[in-house]
C-alpha cells in the first residue's frame, strides 16, 4: 500500500497549479471567440486534466520495477502506432499526426516520447557507457533516431527534436564526457556555420584545434572531421531540399521583420502582446491582442503570450517560478535516486519538459524558431497534458522509491 | 551518500544550464515587459485602433420662399477592397453575375487587385444594395455616401453650380463660392480593428462631432427663375439667336429674384461652368443711353421743351459718321429717349462733356463687382478714352466702347426705378440656424445715390414712354405697366477690329409696374435674326416674364388692383383659396364649390390636415385645390395617389410628408414608386415619372 505522505506533494502541487493556470488562460484566450465549441476549450482541457490525473495516479500506484521490466516492450508499441498513423492518421494543415477517435485526437508521438524515455533509461541503467563502447553509443542513437525519423516524416520538426535531445541528456547523465558530446554536436554547428564559407572555415580551424587538445582517438577524430566536412559541403544542397515553410521558419526565426505579414507575423504579434502587458498586465479577458485575434494559436502554441499580456510580468514570473521549482525538484530527485533506472527516468523526463518549455517560451519571446511545441501543463492539448502528467507520475514514483536499488 | 567528483561536475553542469536558460528568459521578459512596455503598448494601439472621418452633411439651399433647391440624398455605393487573391476572384465573380457582365472581364475592367480600393458602382438603388448586403462575398462592401440633389433639375442651376462626385467640393456657382459655409467640418470617430482587419467597433461617441454645413436661403424666387428660363428659351429659339441672358432684381432692396442664361449649345446644363449673367460682359448699346440721360438730367442741362435737330439720321463727327435707324429731324429730350436717337443724345452729351457722363455712369455701379458671392464675376469695362473727342463722347454715350454685365444692367435699372439709390445686389438672403430659423445676414445695403430723385422720376416717365409710344411698343402689356429701354448693339468683331454688319446684341432693360416699380430687369438676346431689334426680340420676352410674374404674385402687386382688372377678358377670374384645415372632405367640397373652385381629395378618412395652395393664395376659377385628409392632425402615414399632380403640387406634398423625390420627365405625374396607400417611412425616396399632358 502506498504511503501517501511520502509522495512529493510540493512537486505535485506545482504541476497542478500550472495545469489550473493553463485552464484559466485557455478560457481567457478564447473568451471572445465565436462558437461554443471554441469558447469551451477550457472545459475540454479540464476534462483532460482529470484524465491526466487518473493516469498520474495509476502510474504512481504501479511498482517502478514493472516499468523497468517492460521498458523495451513498451518501446515497440508507439513505433507501430507511428507507422500506422502515417497511413490512417488524420491530416490537419498538411501534417499527419493524429488518430481521431470521435472528438478526441491522439498523437502517438507523445507516447513515443515516454516509451523512448523508458527504453533509454533502462538501457543506460544496465550498461556502462564509455567512449570505448562505440557500439552501445550507436545502438542508443538508433533507438532514438527511429521514432525521430518517423515523426519527421509526418512532418513535425519540433516534436522530432525532442528525441535527440532526450538522447543527449541521458548520454550526459550516464557519464559520457561532455567533450565527446561537443564533438558529436559539432556537425550541427557546422550546419549553421556553413551558411557562409568564411564562418565555416574559421569554425573548422577551431574544431581541429579542439581535436588536438582532447585527443579522442584516431577513429573518433577522423569520423568527426569527415562528418563535419560532409555537413559543411552538403548543407547548401540540403537547404534547397527543405520545404518552403521550413526554410521560411528558419529565416523568419533569424529575422522576424523580413516577413511581417506572413511567417514573422506570429512572432511579432506575440512579442507585442507580451510587451504590452507590462508589469501588471491588462487583466483577465482584457488582452486586446488576444481578443482582437492578433495572436494566432493563442490557446495552444502562444498561450504564454496570453499570460504575458493579461497578467504581465508578475504572471510570467510566477509561471516561470513554478517551472523552475519542478525542474529543481526533479534534479534533486535524480541525483539522490539510488537506482540508475529511476535516476535516468527522472532526468530524462524533466529534460523533455524543460526542452519543450524552453523552446516554447523562447518562441513566444522571439529567440527560438516557431516549431509548434506546446508549453507543458499550460497549452491546450489532451495527449500533451496526459504525457506531461505521466512524466510527473514517473518522477514522483521514482522519488517515492529513491532508496531502492 | 557520497557523490563522486564526476557526479558533482555533472550536477553543476545541469544547474548551470538551467540557470542560463532561466536567466535568458527572465532578461528577455524584462526587456519586453519593463524596458519596452510602453513601445509595445503603443504598437497595440496603433494596429488595433484608428480614427475614421464622419462626413458632415452639406447645407441645404432654399429659395426665398423656402423651397428646397439643393439638398442631399443618402445613397449606397458598392466598393471593392479585396485583401487576397481569392477575395479578388470571388469579388470579380460576384460583380460579373450581379451586373450581368461577361465572365472574366471584371478584374481587368475594374482594376481589382489585393489591397486596392475601387469604386464599383456609385449610388445603387436600395433594392440592389439590399441584395448586396445579403450575399456579397468578402472584399466587396457598401459605403454610404451623400449625393447632391437639385429638385428643380436645370432650373437655377447656373446660380447653384454643382458639387463633385463625393459631394464635398463645389465645382461652380454658389456651391463653389460658398463651399466653406455649405460643406461644414467633418468629425472623427474611433474604431477598433481586429487581427483579421475587421472593423470591430465604432465607439458610440464621436471624438469630434461633425459640424453640418450652413444652409443658405437665397433671394431668388424659383418660380420667377423657372419663368425666365422658359421665356429665354422660347425667345432664343424663336429668333434663331445664339444665346440669351436675363436678370431680375427687386428694385427696392436689391434682391436678385432670378438670373439665367440660355444657350442651346451648352454642353451639360446640369453642370454649368459659369453663370454668364455675372461672368460675361457685352457692349450694351442703346440701353446705356439712359445713364447719359440721367447725367444730363442731374446736371439740369435739359430743357424739356427744347428740341434738337437729329440730322436726318446721318451726322458727321470728324472722320466718322453717326447713324440713326430712322431719318429723324427735330426731337425734344423725351422723344430722343423714346425713339432712341443716337444723334440727338450725342449732341446733348457733347455739350455736357464726356467726363461728366462717365462720372455719372460710374455712380450706377458700372465698372464694379457689385455682387461678390458668385465665382468669376466681371466688373465690366468702363473708362475714359485716350481723348474725349466729340466722336468718343458720342460713342460712349450710346453705349459703345463700354462693357457691362447683364446683372450690372439690371441693378442700374433698379436704381432708376427706385428713385436713384444704387443698392448692393443680394443673392444670399441669409442662413438657417440650428433651430431652423432663417438668420438674415445681409441687410438692405445702399451703396450710394446715383441720381437725384427728381431726375429719376422724369427718366422713369420717359422710359414708360419708350414702351407706350417709342421703340418698345411690343412690350406694352395690358396686364402690367412696363417701362424700359431697348438696345440693339452691333457686335464687335475682335479679329478684324470692326463691328459686324449683321450681328446684333438685342436687349431690353426696364422695370414694372411703371407707377410703383417693384422689379427691374433685363433680357439680352444675342445675334437674333432675321429680326434683330431689341424691342421686338428681347422686349416681348421681358413682357411675358413680367406678366407671368405679376399673375403669380398678385399679393406682391396688391396695390395695383388694375393689374388684374386690365387683364379681364383675356384671363379667367381669380379667387382666393379658403383655409380648409379641419374640414371634412364633404364640407371642404361645399366650401370650395361656393367660390368656383374644385377639390381633389386624397388620404384616409378624417379631416383635412393639409392643402395646396395655402390659404389666401389666388387661383383661377375651376382650378383644383389639393387637400389631404387624415385621422390625426398633422400626421400622415399613408402615401397618396400623386398621378395627375403638377410638380409644384408634388414638391409641396413631399415637403409636407417628409419625403424626398426624384423626377424623370416633365409635366404631370404618371407613375410613382411608392404605391398609394402604402406606409410612408420617414425620408424615403419617391421616384416619379412625368409626362406633359
Amino acid at each position: 500500500m502506498l504511503n501517501y505522505r511520502s509522495l512529493d506533494w510540493q512537486l505535485i502541487g506545482a504541476a497542478l497549479a500550472l495545469s489550473l493556470i493553463g485552464i484559466i488562460l485557455i478560457m481567457s484566450a478564447q473568451y471572445h471567440a465565436e462558437g461554443d465549441f471554441v469558447r469551451n476549450y477550457y472545459l475540454r482541457q479540464a476534462v483532460w486534466l482529470l484524465i491526466a490525473l487518473v493516469v498520474f495516479a495509476a502510474i504512481v500506484h504501479t511498482p517502478l520495477r514493472l516499468f523497468d521490466f517492460s521498458a523495451f516492450v513498451l518501446y515497440g508499441v508507439p513505433l507501430f502506432l507511428l507507422i500506422l498513423v502515417l497511413f490512417i492518421g488524420n491530416t490537419h494543415t498538411g501534417a499527419t499526426r493524429w488518430f481521431s477517435f470521435g472528438p478526441i485526437n491522439l498523437a502517438p508521438s507523445d507516447i513515443a516520447k515516454i516509451s523512448l524515455l523508458l527504453a533509454l533509461s533502462r538501457f543506460f541503467a544496465y550498461t556502462k557507457l564509455s567512449v570505448a563502447s562505440k557500439r552501445r553509443l550507436a545502438l542508443t542513437a538508433i533507438l532514438a533516431l527511429i521514432p525521430m525519423a518517423l515523426i519527421l516524416k509526418q512532418p513535425d520538426l519540433g516534436t522530432s527534436l525532442v528525441f535527440p535531445v532526450l538522447l543527449f541528456i541521458l548520454w550526459f547523465w550516464s557519464g559520457l564526457s561532455p567533450w565527446y558530446l561537443i564533438l558529436i554536436v559539432s556537425p550541427l554547428i557546422s550546419l549553421v556555420a556553413a551558411s557562409h564559407w568564411l564562418a565555416w572555415a574559421l569554425y573548422f580551424a577551431v574544431l581541429i584545434t579542439f581535436l588536438f587538445v582532447v585527443r579522442p582517438g584516431l577513429i573518433f577524430g577522423l569520423f568527426t572531421v569527415v562528418v563535419n566536412l560532409a555537413t559543411g559541403t552538403v548543407t547548401p544542397f540540403l537547404w534547397n531540399r527543405l520545404a518552403d515553410y521550413q526554410q521560411l521558419r528558419i529565416l523568419t526565426f533569424l529575422d522576424p521583420g523580413r516577413d511581417p505579414r506572413g511567417a514573422g507575423y506570429q512572432i511579432i504579434q506575440s512579442k507585442i502582446a507580451i510587451g504590452s502587458g507590462g508589469v501588471l498586465g491588462k487583466g483577465m479577458f482584457e488582452g486586446s491582442q488576444t481578443r482582437l485575434e492578433f495572436l494566432p494559436e493563442r490557446h495552444t502554441d502562444f498561450i504564454f503570450s496570453v499570460l504575458g499580456e493579461e497578467f504581465g510580468m508578475w504572471g510570467t514570473l510566477i509561471v516561470m517560478g513554478l517551472f523552475f521549482f519542478i525542474f529543481y525538484r526533479a534534479i534533486v530527485i535524480a541525483s539522490r535516486c539510488r537506482a540508475k533506472f529511476a535516476s535516468n527516468l527522472v532526468m530524462g523526463g524533466a529534460g523533455i519538459i524543460l526542452f519543450q518549455f524552453f523552446i516554447n517560451i523562447g518562441m513566444t519571446l522571439g529567440f527560438m524558431p516557431v516549431t509548434g511545441l506546446a508549453l507543458p501543463f499550460v497549452s491546450y492539448g489532451g495527449t500533451s497534458l496526459v504525457l506531461t502528467w505521466s512524466i510527473v507520475g514517473l518522477i514522483v514514483l521514482a522519488d517515492y522509491n529513491w532508496q531502492d536499488y | 551518500m557520497k557523490r563522486t567528483q564526476q557526479e558533482k561536475l555533472r550536477l553543476f553542469v545541469v544547474f548551470t544550464f538551467m540557470a542560463i536558460f532561466f536567466a535568458l528568459v527572465t532578461f528577455r521578459l524584462l526587456h519586453f515587459q519593463v524596458v519596452n512596455a510602453a513601445r509595445y503598448s503603443e504598437i497595440v494601439t496603433r494596429q488595433s485602433s484608428g480614427t475614421v472621418e464622419i462626413p458632415a452633411d452639406r447645407g441645404v439651399i432654399y429659395d426665398r420662399h423656402g423651397r428646397v433647391v439643393a439638398n442631399n440624398v443618402y445613397r449606397q455605393s458598392l466598393v471593392a477592397y479585396p485583401e487576397t487573391k481569392e477575395e479578388v476572384k470571388s469579388a470579380a465573380k460576384y460583380i460579373e453575375k450581379f451586373f450581368g457582365r461577361q465572365r472574366g472581364t471584371a478584374i481587368e475592367d475594374y482594376g481589382l487587385a489585393p489591397n486596392r480600393f475601387r469604386w464599383i458602382k456609385r449610388a445603387m438603388s436600395d433594392a440592389a444594395a439590399a441584395r448586396i448586403v445579403a450575399d456579397a462575398p468578402r472584399g466587396l462592401y457598401l459605403r454610404q455616401a451623400t449625393e447632391r440633389k437639385y429638385p428643380f433639375g436645370t432650373i437655377g442651376k447656373q446660380i447653384l453650380g454643382y458639387t463633385n462626385i463625393d459631394n464635398k467640393e463645389g465645382q461652380s456657382g454658389l456651391e463653389y463660392s460658398c463651399n466653406q459655409r455649405l460643406a461644414g467640418k467633418p468629425g472623427k470617430a474611433d474604431y477598433r480593428r481586429d487581427g483579421l482587419r475587421n472593423i470591430y467597433r465604432v465607439r458610440e461617441q464621436a471624438l469630434i462631432h461633425p459640424v453640418p454645413g450652413q444652409s443658405l436661403v437665397l433671394t431668388v424666387d424659383w418660380r420667377l427663375q423657372e419663368i425666365i428660363e422658359e421665356e429665354l428659351q422660347v425667345a432664343v429659339d424663336k429668333h434663331n439667336a445664339k444665346f440669351g441672358m436675363a436678370a431680375f432684381v427687386d428694385c427696392n432692396n436689391g434682391d436678385i429674384l432670378a438670373m439665367a442664361h440660355y444657350d442651346p449649345n451648352e454642353k451639360n446644363p446640369l453642370r454649368p461652368v459659369k453663370a454668364r449673367v455675372v461672368t460675361d460682359q457685352f457692349e450694351p448699346g442703346s440701353i446705356f443711353k439712359v445713364f447719359g440721360a440721367a447725367a444730363l438730367l442731374d446736371q439740369d442741362m435739359v430743357d424739356f421743351a427744347e428740341t434738337t435737330y437729329c440730322e436726318k439720321g446721318k451726322f458727321r463727327l470728324g472722320r466718322r459718321t453717326l447713324h440713326d435707324d430712322k431719318e429723324l429731324e427735330w426731337l425734344n429730350f423725351r422723344q430722343i429717349i423714346e425713339l432712341s436717337s443716337n444723334i440727338g443724345i450725342s449732341k446733348l452729351a457733347i455739350n455736357s462733356g464726356g467726363e461728366e457722363i462717365l462720372a455719372a455712369c460710374k455712380k450706377f455701379g458700372l465698372g464694379q463687382k457689385l455682387l461678390g458671392c458668385m465665382p468669376g464675376e466681371t466688373a465690366g469695362k468702363i473708362g475714359a478714352p485716350s481723348r474725349w473727342s466729340e466722336y468718343n463722347t458720342a460713342a460712349f454715350t450710346i453705349g459703345h466702347s463700354v462693357a457691362v454685365s447683364t446683372l450690372q444692367m439690371a441693378v442700374a435699372f433698379a436704381t432708376i426705378a427706385n428713385g436713384g439709390e444704387l443698392l448692393k445686389p443680394r443673392l444670399i438672403f441669409g442662413s438657417v440656424d440650428e433651430d431652423g430659423y432663417v438668420v438674415r445676414n445681409i441687410k438692405r445695403d445702399v451703396i450710394g445715390r446715383a441720381m437725384k430723385e427728381r431726375s429719376a422720376d422724369s427718366l422713369r416717365a420717359f422710359l414708360r414712354g419708350v414702351v407706350e409710344q417709342g421703340t418698345a411698343k411690343p412690350v406694352n402689356s395690358p396686364a402690367v405697366t412696363i417701362a424700359g429701354k431697348t438696345g440693339t448693339a452691333q457686335i464687335f468683331d475682335v479679329e478684324n477690329r470692326r463691328y459686324y454688319r449683321s450681328k446684333y446684341m438685342a436687349s431690353f432693360a426696364g422695370f414694372f409696374p411703371a407707377e410703383n416699380p417693384m422689379v427691374a430687369g433685363i433680357v439680352v438676346i444675342a445675334e437674333p435674326h432675321p429680326i434683330h431689334y431689341g424691342g421686338y426680340t428681347a422686349g416681348p420676352a421681358f413682357r411675358k416674364i413680367a406678366e407671368r410674374y405679376t399673375v403669380l404674385n398678385p399679393d406682391l402687386f396688391a396695390s395695383q388692383e388694375n393689374v388684374i382688372e386690365e387683364s379681364k377678358g383675356h384671363r379667367k377670374t381669380t379667387v382666393e383659396v379658403p383655409d380648409l384645415s379641419g374640414y371634412t372632405p364633404v364640407d371642404a367640397l361645399a366650401k370650395v364649390a361656393e367660390i368656383g373652385l374644385e377639390v381633389r381629395c386624397e388620404g384616409d378618412e378624417g379631416n383635412v390636415v393639409w392643402q395646396f395652395p395655402s390659404p389666401d393664395r389666388l387661383l383661377f376659377e375651376g382650378d383644383d385645390v389639393l387637400v389631404i385628409v387624415a385621422a390625426q392632425q398633422d400626421s400622415l402615414h399613408r402615401m397618396i395617389n400623386l398621378k395627375g399632380l403638377s410638380l409644384r403640387e408634388v414638391a409641396a406634398f413631399c415637403g409636407f410628408a417628409g419625403l424626398s423625390y426624384e423626377v424623370t420627365g416633365a409635366g404631370r405625374v404618371v407613375k410613382q414608386s411608392i404605391e398609394p396607400g402604402s406606409t410612408i417611412k420617414d425620408k424615403s425616396l419617391c421616384r416619379l415619372v412625368c409626362k406633359s399632358i
